[in-house]
């Protein structure tokens, strides 16, 4: 706006300053022309007058007329009119005067002159002159009414216009600011409007009292969680968590005190879970959680058990008192239990109903899913247990030269000896080992006892053999792996000589910058490496070149497909050129029949294991049936020939 | 008037004769001219001397020219444009200068004058001044005064001024009145002063006796304007009339002259008005 006032004023002052400039020269100029020309047409019709009377004069004294200078005079005053303000010169044919009347009129000074004829000759002229004065103060005076009309137009040039202009611009201003008000009153309002809004969506979807998301959002949430866990096929679980007697509490202490107690119990989930999203308040003492990503049973169950525990220890303050409150849970898993939320949230709604009904702490929607937590736990605890009462023991399958039959090393294989149920395979706790952290001690236990024996054979003069010790993912990823092998192996100067470490072709993928640099590390201190379960991993040819391991281990489903048809032993046939061209000794595992054993040998298969040869057996078995001298070893090699 | 005509073209007959007489004896037959001009006043008069000179001298051209005013006149005379100048002054010291020389002839009453028809005869200088600043407008019949002004620096407008002071003023009013009739020679101020009903004008004796004007000389404050009256002082006004003539004036010119002053010229003269002092 400013802008533009100043454009409109500076042309509106430059078009009144034109005008009154013209105004202003116009006048006095447009005077001056009028009245020189009136003026000088008044003294040529005076002199025209003058000459006509003086020829009168010389018609009568053609000859001496000139001489008669008192009737010249008198001609030239009074005939026909007296003269006025100008003057009359009378001259004759060469110019010489002859008469004059009138005052000399003031400079400037106007002459028009006028022939005086002698019937047809020319006997002279009249000449008029007068002041120009009076002109010059009529145009003095034009030009100061001029410049007064000049400024007058200018003034009401420039002051109309622009007033008028901006009575329009405030006129235009003053709407715009009803209009501004009216927007902002308007804005106030669609504000209220978005704040009530917000209000109702607020109340739609979340709790008033603890802030956490109400069912209707919690359902919304799982949804999308189900979605995400379908898409990437790992479970999901849905917990509801009721506060124990805390009607009591309502009762007792008053209604705030239990308003005050659930929000403490809201901000207690939220601190301990770190994410909010994954609760909800779905009524009264009913809290509901979300555990969107279950990969293991065992780790719901953990959570479980820990959750309830912490709860159950963690003091609410009411009213100065400190209260500790108890909580059931109602869990349901998906898929297992619903394929959808409101499925899902009702049957662990029945789940914590049941568990309610019969003292449980937590229930399982499905029964086998009780039934598992339940084992997982025991398991969880009798493993702890089996570490402590040394109930692992270390089971040795030995590796055999294919070349020549003799043995090369071994694999220690662990196995639980549980007291009440004999010898445990290793898929059944394993896993739970992972799950729990305890493989970290096992593990350690299992390099300890392998180098222990290996040291033990040595020391009693057995033929030892190296002894190879699966690594878990949790112990590679640990930052402490390296030292604790330096450490494991730290005990006898020959300990690095009876070690070999198999790793999964997948765990050293899973990570192979990193790992490549531990496994450096790990040979540095003279403890050789194999990739376990090759050809399951998807290895980058371009990092199987560059990993520091020595050995190759084919995994047993090519070992069995080898013999099914022609692609498979390409596949054997190839895996085993590509470990030569790298150097690496190559180990077949899971060789359990002659023909796999002949064609390994045909296709230049360094070494293998296997059923075929032996199963894996307790250490003084081994000791006794491969390490000691040779007539017992070949009747141990028929024995593990019929037993495989 | 017409005995008056019929004495002077008898005597003028007479004198001519006994001019010519003595001067065809001696003087060759050649046709000459001598040409007249200058104040109207004076015009008249030389018309009937030029006419009875002529008689005398049948070689020689009498022209009397049309008024060219005293000025005239005088400037007239070393141009040679004239033969005998007429003056109603006596010549500056530098008119004298240029060679001309002058001769006081005779002079004349100055009068206030009116058509006959005008039934006034006498009047004062004060009603005459009145006349002149318009203080008095109507004659004793109620008719209108008309007076016959002249122009400023003419010789006979200078000597009414000097009457009186009041006429002196009077005068000057009269010059800014509006619808005055207006007169360059006294000739013309005769006429207007004969046609303009109700005209008053100034002329000498002289003009109105020699051009037989049917005007009235009015009597002033009293005194009648006769020539025996102003040639006893009795009545003060009069115009003096001087001739000039060029340094050297021709035979003609020397004659006519000497014929003004024979007894015919100046019983002519005195027979017009004049008075020769």
């Amino acid at each position: 706006m400013p802008t533009t006032d100043k454009k409109v004023t500076s042309i509106v002052t430059r078009v009144a300053l034109a005008v009154a400039l013209a105004v202003t020269f116009v006048l006095p100029l447009g005077y001056w022309v009028i009245a020189y020309n009136d003026f000088s047409s008044q003294l040529e019709f005076k002199a025209r007058v003058k000459a006509t009377a003086l020829s009168g004069l010389i018609a009568t004294l053609p000859e001496v007329w000139m001489y008669a200078e008192n009737r010249l005079q008198g001609l030239l005053t009074r005939e026909p009119v007296p003269l006025d303000t100008e003057a009359v010169e009378v001259y004759d044919v060469r110019g010489e005067l002859l008469a004059q009347a009138g005052k000399t009129p003031l400079s400037p000074v106007l002459r028009r002159s006028y022939l005086v004829y002698d019937a047809a000759r020319v006997a002279g002229r009249v000449e008029v002159s007068d002041s120009l004065r009076r002109i010059w103060y009529g145009t003095a005076i034009a030009a100061a009414l001029g410049i007064l009309l000049g400024g007058s137009v200018f003034i009401a040039l420039r002051t109309f216009p622009l007033r008028a202009l901006r009575r329009v611009a405030e006129d235009l201003s003053a709407n715009h600011a009803k209009l501004a008000e009216s927007s902002i009153l308007l804005q106030q309002e669609i504000r209220k409007q978005q704040l009530a809004t917000e209000r109702a969506e607020y109340l739609a979807y979340y709790d008033v009292l603890t802030g956490l998301a109400n069912r209707t959002l919690f359902l919304e949430r799982v949804a999308q969680f189900m979605r995400s866990a379908a898409g990437s096929g790992h479970k999901l679980a849905l917990f509801l968590f009721d506060l124990e007697r805390f009607k009591n509490i309502n009762d007792s202490l008053g209604r705030p005190s239990g308003d005050a107690l659930l929000k403490q119990v809201a901000e207690w989930l939220t601190r301990n879970a770190g994410n909010a999203n994954l609760f909800a308040r779905i009524d009264a003492d009913h809290f509901a959680i979300v555990l969107p990503e279950v990969k293991r049973d065992g780790d719901v169950a953990r959570l479980l058990e820990k959750t309830l525990g912490d709860f159950l220890e963690h003091p609410f303050h009411l009213n100065d008192a400190v209260f500790r409150i108890a909580a059931k849970v109602g869990a349901a898993l998906f898929p297992d239990d619903g394929a959808d939320a409101d499925t899902l949230f009702r049957n662990a709604e029945a789940a914590l109903k049941k568990a309610k009904a019969r003292g449980d702490r937590y229930l399982f929607y499905t029964q086998t899913m009780t039934d598992t937590v339940a084992v997982t736990l025991t398991l969880e605890n009798q493993l702890r247990q089996a570490l402590d009462n040394e109930e692992f023991v270390l089971h040795y399958q030995p590796k055999v030269s294919l070349a020549n039959g003799k043995l090369t090393s071994a694999e220690a294989l662990i196995r639980w000896n549980d007291p009440r149920t004999g010898l445990v395979p290793p898929g059944q706790f394993i896993p739970v080992l992972e799950e729990t952290g305890l493989i970290y001690e096992v593990g350690r236990w299992a390099l300890r006892k392998a180098i222990e024996d290996y040291l033990r054979w040595r020391a009693a003069g057995l033929p030892a053999v190296r002894i190879a010790v699966n690594v878990s993912p949790l112990q590679l990823r640990s930052s402490g792996f390296i030292e604790e092998i330096r450490q494991v192996i730290s005990v006898d100067a020959n300990a690095p000589a009876g070690l070999e470490l198999e790793i999964t072709e997948s765990l050293i993928m899973e990570d192979v910058k990193h790992n490549i640099a531990s496994l450096q590390a790990i040979r540095t201190l003279g403890v050789v490496i194999a990739i376990d379960d090759f050809g399951t991993g998807f290895s980058s040819l371009a990092y199987l070149a560059k990993l520091p391991v020595d050995t190759l281990k084919i995994d047993r489903s090519f070992v069995i497909d080898m013999t099914a048809g022609p692609q498979g032993l390409a596949l054997v046939s190839t895996i085993i050129n590509l470990a030569h061209s790298l150097k690496l000794k190559v180990v077949a595992e899971g060789v359990e029949t002659e023909e796999q054993s002949r064609l390994l040998r045909l296709l230049s298969c360094d070494e293998m294991q296997g059923f075929l040869f032996s199963k894996p057996v307790p250490s003084e078995i081994f000791e006794t049936r491969f390490l000691a001298p040779l007539p017992d070893r070949a009747t141990l090699t028929q024995d593990a020939q019929t037993s495989s | 008037m017409r005995n008056q005509m019929a004495i002077v073209f008898y005597c003028s007959r007479l004198l001519a004769f006994a001019i010519a007489s003595t001067a065809f004896a001696s003087e060759a037959a050649a046709a000459e001219e001598i040409k007249i001009g200058g104040t109207g006043n004076a015009l008249g008069t030389m018309r009937l001397l030029g006419a009875a000179f002529a008689k005398q001298n049948p070689g020689v051209n009498v022209t009397v020219l049309p008024s060219l005013g005293t000025s005239g006149a005088v400037k007239a005379i070393p141009k040679g444009a004239i033969d005998i100048g007429v003056a109603a002054r006596q010549l500056t010291e530098e008119e004298r200068k240029l060679g001309t020389i002058s001769l006081e002839y005779a002079r004349s009453p100055l009068v206030f004058a009116v058509s006959t028809r005008t039934q006034v005869t006498a009047l004062t200088l004060d009603q005459i001044a009145d006349i002149y600043s318009g203080k008095m407008t109507n004659w004793p019949d109620g008719s209108q005064i008309r007076p016959v002004l002249r122009q400023v620096g003419d010789d006979t407008t200078q000597q009414i001024r000097h009457m009186s002071p009041a006429l002196d003023q009077a005068v000057s009013a009269a010059e800014q009145r509006p619808g005055m009739p207006f007169a360059t020679t006294d000739q013309e101020a005769a006429d207007k002063t004969e046609s303009i009903p109700g005209a008053m004008g100034v002329a000498t004796l002289s003009l109105i006796n020699s051009e037989n004007r049917p005007l009235r000389a009015l009597t002033l404050d009293g005194v009648e304007p006769t020539v025996g009256n102003a040639a006893s002082g009795k009545y003060p006004h009069a115009k003096r009339f001087f001739l000039i003539a060029g340094a050297a004036p021709s035979a003609a010119v020397r004659r006519f002259i000497a014929f003004m002053q024979s007894p015919a010229g100046r019983e002519i003269l005195i027979r017009s008005g004049n008075w020769i002092p």
